[in-house]
């Protein structure tokens, strides 16, 4: 089982990357969103108990562990930010160079 | 010897000539560039095979309820962001790119774990609207031209990609069959959570009070440098030109052949609007304010904190700019001004977290103001410098995020 | 007054604040800008005195909480030296873009965006927490590519989008390495993890994270193969923000490398070999690029290539040779910084605002006194008496010499050859600048449009003049540097009293 959950997260790191790649920036934008959702999953899986119940402190039980989800939560809210921005940027670079493949944003070489 | 001096000359500059063309100027060759020397080097240096030889392995074949479902999610999850792959329509792509985004959210709600299954759901909703709206913004030929482009594959992308699902599969195995683990500082977590910050939700404790500065920097911080950059990038520096040659609202597809209609019944381009779903935006907006205030008061026990309140608000906000249009939820919600909402939220958590210093306690140290001032607060209500750090939060998501989808969405009205 | 070493950090922070809440008034949110800045300037300098004085890091935990459950804020000399290196460049910084004529600079969200910058760059160096590190490490990459996004280059937003691109490959490292040192130590803060991972370094996660921290701090460094948005990025950005790019921000890199080389993983020998080839390769190909290119200030980027090429084969030499990577740094920032500022000045007075060669041949018999500034600081930049540069290469130079002469036959390729591409590359340096003041000030201005006329007025050259002025003083008073950094150099080679200053306990095993 375990087995299965890690082949996942990895089936979505690969997905994420493979979109990453591609020409279309839209789709690219994409990747980047599958990618940071991988990672999340991944520091979930860093976690150091098999978690029963919800981390409050009422709860008795095997709580999950608290650490990693504050790690998620600010990792999101980065990406979040950061994805916003990257769109801005497709945006501007859409329009001014016309085009949505990324091999034709060369302005800037040698 | 003048000879020899020009050979050299001539030699260098043949080398730099090839140097320079290695900057050839396509991010994808880059970024193929830098995988397969990353890769290269955790081949080479990782000591990969040390992971999975490790005796203190456990692999579990059992399968109950919650871990069936677990499956299930990840399973959802990787079916949708693989038909994002495969998909022609960028439109459609965004929309499984959002269900892969909420099957994540359940994963991580299975966790157990309500918070980060709470912001992950909400910033799942977030981006798959700023995606369309950046989509929609995109002149249609070339849209048209870009899709056309789904088309291709590359071996050698795909090659890339096996070997870094290969890597991270290797990793989260040792992770999932280590467990459980000594974890050092999560237990004084969970101790000292209710007795000294007064929260029962120990990672809300943690994102406020114990890595408060952490949440400073990121939720606050970054989130509100993005909200500006996005502002700036095209409200100041794109240039007159570039900004009217896209599309105006009201020249989407639809929109030339429809007849002008009357204000009150016109929405976002110029789509009628029913009765039914003005009522909604109606009820809608005062519902996620209330949403946003319960989770800003009772986050410290219950899942939600400042961050989710911001992003429900500002979806409320969004929502009446689709119903009634961009000009008339401006005039009538004047008092949401970004720029103003950032930089106080800023000053308001600095200033919150200097008090303690001068109470006798330290910079970030928390305290409780309602019970040294002896008000009469309803139960579950704490005046602290937790609260005021979340009520901070949202205010700096809600400005950054108006930014984000005001400039978005309108990128040649002027704002401020 | 261990409160002083988050002072540097907060200082901007909070003026960024206040700069937001007054965008509609620029004139007073410029001066408040600059002012908080040389506040903030005073401050670290303030910090570093303190620390040099007392002899002991100073620490600081945010909310009191007791390490290693909050967050550490730890100045020792190393960060509290970065620190004051990074916010002494970037006053310097703050007053090019007081006297700049790009619209970049005028736009209202420029300088919150420019102190959220100082204030990352500032807090990554003081930050004694890995996920700390990163947040800040987000923060100067976020704010780093909006402010090239937006500038007057109309190829910022291309630039600012590869950078960003890579970074988040390099984000993404930084956070499997934290998952996985997490996974395997069970803490977050540094010095605990130092002593940990003295104690047992068998664990099994632990090589695949120390590469996946090497790439983070390769790509923020611009190490050949990783460097591939640095010449565009360095080039696109407004000419103030350009400047802090290629001198400081990308020094977090190198600090980071010696965090991880001295504190955190110093049994991990393969990462100094791979630093020094790595560096090797950066110095051949930035030195060769350098001489390639087509524009003034992409020309100086390329040469950052090469510089940091040398700084990291210093570091990966080892511990008692850092001191001259550590000279290298901060002579290093001055001179770039500089150079990139007087490119920007040329710029700015050329027919059209550009610092490519094509535009500026000749433009610099309208600025005599930019060439006289270039002369000095292109001699600093090749290492030549009496300026700074000089001393930090001849530092290198016989750091090296002694290292190859205690060292066994077959590790003396690793010290000989850099000794010999520090020649080569001098050598080549002074041909790739030479070659750009003749092209500017030599040659007859002949512009392809003939009524192009320079511009009477342009940016102000007084920042970069008085950098110049100090890598001459720097170059002629050279022995109060000397003994900062080899002060510096001998504290990381203890990362025990690190460790014991935050963790206030027996240290264990670490040396």
């Amino acid at each position: 089982m375990e087995v299965l959950k890690a082949l996942a997260i990895g089936a979505l790191f690969g997905i994420g990357l493979y979109q990453l790649l591609r020409r279309n920036i839209i789709r690219s934008a994409i990747g980047l969103v599958i990618l940071s959702n991988a990672v999340n999953l991944f520091l979930l899986s860093a976690g150091a108990y098999d978690g029963v119940v919800e981390a409050y402190a009422k709860a008795t039980g095997q709580r999950s562990d608290a650490l990693p989800q504050a790690l998620i939560l600010t990792a999101i809210v980065i990406s979040l930010g950061g994805f916003a921005f990257v769109l801005s940027l497709l945006y501007v670079i859409s329009a001014r160079y016309r085009t949505g493949d990324s091999d034709e944003v060369k302005g800037l070489s040698g | 010897m003048n000879l020899a001096y020009e050979a050299v000359l001539r030699g260098v500059d043949r080398a730099a000539r090839l140097a320079t063309r290695t900057q050839g100027g396509r991010i994808r060759v880059y970024l193929s560039v830098i995988l397969i020397a990353l890769f290269a080097l955790v081949a080479l240096f990782g000591d990969l095979q040390r992971v999975l030889g490790a005796d203190a392995l456990r692999l579990d074949d059992a399968l109950d309820v919650t871990g069936g479902l677990r499956l299930l999610g990840l399973l959802l999850a990787v079916a949708a962001s693989f038909v994002s792959i495969v998909i022609r329509r960028d439109l459609l792509a965004i929309i499984a790119l959002g269900s892969s985004g909420l099957a994540i959210a359940v994963v991580i709600a299975l966790e157990p774990s309500p918070d980060v299954a709470l912001v992950q759901a909400v910033v799942d909703v977030l981006t798959t609207v700023v995606l369309v709206l950046a989509l929609s913004r995109l002149p249609r030929a070339q849209r048209l031209r870009a899709e056309a482009l789904n088309n291709g594959s590359s071996v050698r992308h795909a090659l890339l990609a096996v070997a870094g699902s290969a890597l991270v599969t290797w990793i989260c195995l040792y992770a999932f069959a280590s467990r459980p683990r000594p974890s050092l500082v999560t237990p004084y977590y969970e101790q000292n959570a209710k007795p000294l910050t007064g929260a029962a939700d120990i990672v809300g404790a943690i994102v406020v009070d114990f890595r408060g500065f952490d949440t400073l920097i990121c939720e606050i911080t970054v989130f509100s440098a993005a909200g500006m950059g996005v502002f700036t990038l095209i409200r100041h520096a794109m240039r007159k030109r570039e900004a009217a040659q896209l599309p105006v609202e009201g020249e989407v597809e639809t929109a030339s052949h429809l007849p002008i209609l009357p204000a009150h019944i016109s929405g976002v381009d110029g789509v009628r609007t029913s009765p039914f779903i003005r009522a909604l935006a109606y009820a809608a907006l005062p519902l996620a304010f209330v949403l946003a205030t319960v989770q800003i008061i009772y986050g410290h026990d219950q899942p939600g904190d400042g961050f989710t309140a911001g992003v429900t608000l500002s979806l409320g906000v969004g929502f009446w700019y689709v119903v009634f249009g961009y000009e008339r939820t401006r005039q009538r919600l004047g008092l949401i001004r970004p720029a103003l909402l950032i930089g106080s939220s800023l000053l308001l958590v600095l200033g919150g977290s200097t008090l303690p210093l001068v109470l006798g306690g330290g910079f970030f140290s928390p305290f409780d103001f309602g019970a040294a001032l002896n008000l009469p607060l309803p139960k579950g209500f704490y005046l602290s410098t937790s609260f005021l750090f979340e009520v901070a939060i949202c205010l700096a998501v809600l400005g950054a995020t108006m930014f984000i989808v005001d400039t978005l969405g309108h990128p040649e009205r002027d704002l401020e | 007054m261990t409160l002083f070493a988050i002072l540097p950090i907060l200082i901007p922070l909070s003026s960024a604040a206040v700069a937001t809440l007054l965008i509609r008034s620029p004139r007073l949110q410029t001066a408040w800008a600059f002012g908080a800045m040389v506040a903030a300037f005073v401050s670290s300098a303030g910090l570093l005195w303190m620390v040099w004085t007392s002899g002991q890091p100073l620490v600081y935990q945010m909310g009191l909480w007791p390490a290693p459950f909050g967050i550490s804020i730890v100045a020792d000399l190393l960060s509290a030296f970065m620190a004051a290196m990074v916010q002494f460049v970037f006053v310097f910084g703050f007053l090019y873009a007081l006297g700049a004529k790009d619209k970049a600079v005028h736009h209202p969200t420029f300088y919150p965006l420019f102190l959220f910058l100082v204030a990352g760059l500032s807090g990554g160096m003081l930050a004694g927490n890995i996920f700390n590190l990163f947040v800040m490490v987000e923060l100067v990459v976020l704010s780093g590519s909006i402010l090239t996004a937006i500038s007057d280059d109309r190829y910022g937003p291309e630039a600012a989008y590869k950078y960003f691109l890579i970074s988040t490959i390099a984000s993404f490292c930084l956070l499997f390495a934290i998952g996985s040192l997490y996974i395997s130590y069970g803490t977050l803060n540094m010095a605990d993890l130092a002593a940990r991972i003295a104690a047992d370094q068998d664990q099994p996660l632990l090589p695949l994270a120390t590469v996946l921290l090497a790439v983070t701090f390769m790509v923020k460094s611009a190490v050949v193969p990783f460097h591939f948005w640095q010449p565009d990025f360095h080039t696109a950005s407004p000419t103030a923000v350009s400047a802090m790019l290629s001198s400081v921000v990308v020094k977090l890199g190198v600090y980071g490398f010696l965090r991880m080389t001295t504190l955190l993983v110093p049994h991990a020998e393969w990462l100094r070999g791979a630093l020094v080839a790595l560096g090797i390769a950066s110095i051949v190909f930035g030195g060769l690029g350098a001489a390639g290119t087509h524009n003034l200030k992409r020309m100086f980027a390329y040469s950052t290539l090469a510089q940091i090429g040398f700084i990291h084969v210093g570091v990966g030499w080892g511990t008692p040779f850092s001191l001259a990577a550590i000279l290298f740094t901060f002579n290093h920032a001055l001179i770039k910084s500089a150079m990139l500022m007087l490119s920007g000045y040329l710029a700015s007075r050329a027919p059209i605002k550009t610092a490519a060669f094509s535009v500026l041949r000749g433009t610099g018999k309208y600025a005599p006194l930019a060439g006289v500034i270039f002369f000095f600081g292109g001699m600093a930049l090749a290492g030549i008496p009496p300026t700074n540069g000089f001393i930090s290469k001849l530092m290198l130079f016989q750091s090296g010499v002694q290292a190859a002469s205690d060292s066994s036959f077959a590790e003396t390729v690793a010290y000989w050859l850099p000794l010999l591409l520090l020649g080569v590359s001098s050598a080549l340096t002074l041909i790739y600048v030479f070659r750009a003041f003749m092209r500017v000030w030599w040659e007859p201005f002949k512009p392809d449009q003939p009524d192009a006329k320079v511009k009477p007025h342009g940016d102000s050259p007084l920042a970069p003049g008085l950098l110049v002025a100090v890598c001459l003083a720097l170059g002629i008073w050279a022995q109060p540097l000397i003994q900062l950094a080899q002060g510096t150099s001998a504290w990381i080679q203890q990362p025990r009293a690190y460790v014991q200053a935050v963790l206030k306990q027996d240290a264990g095993v670490i040396r």
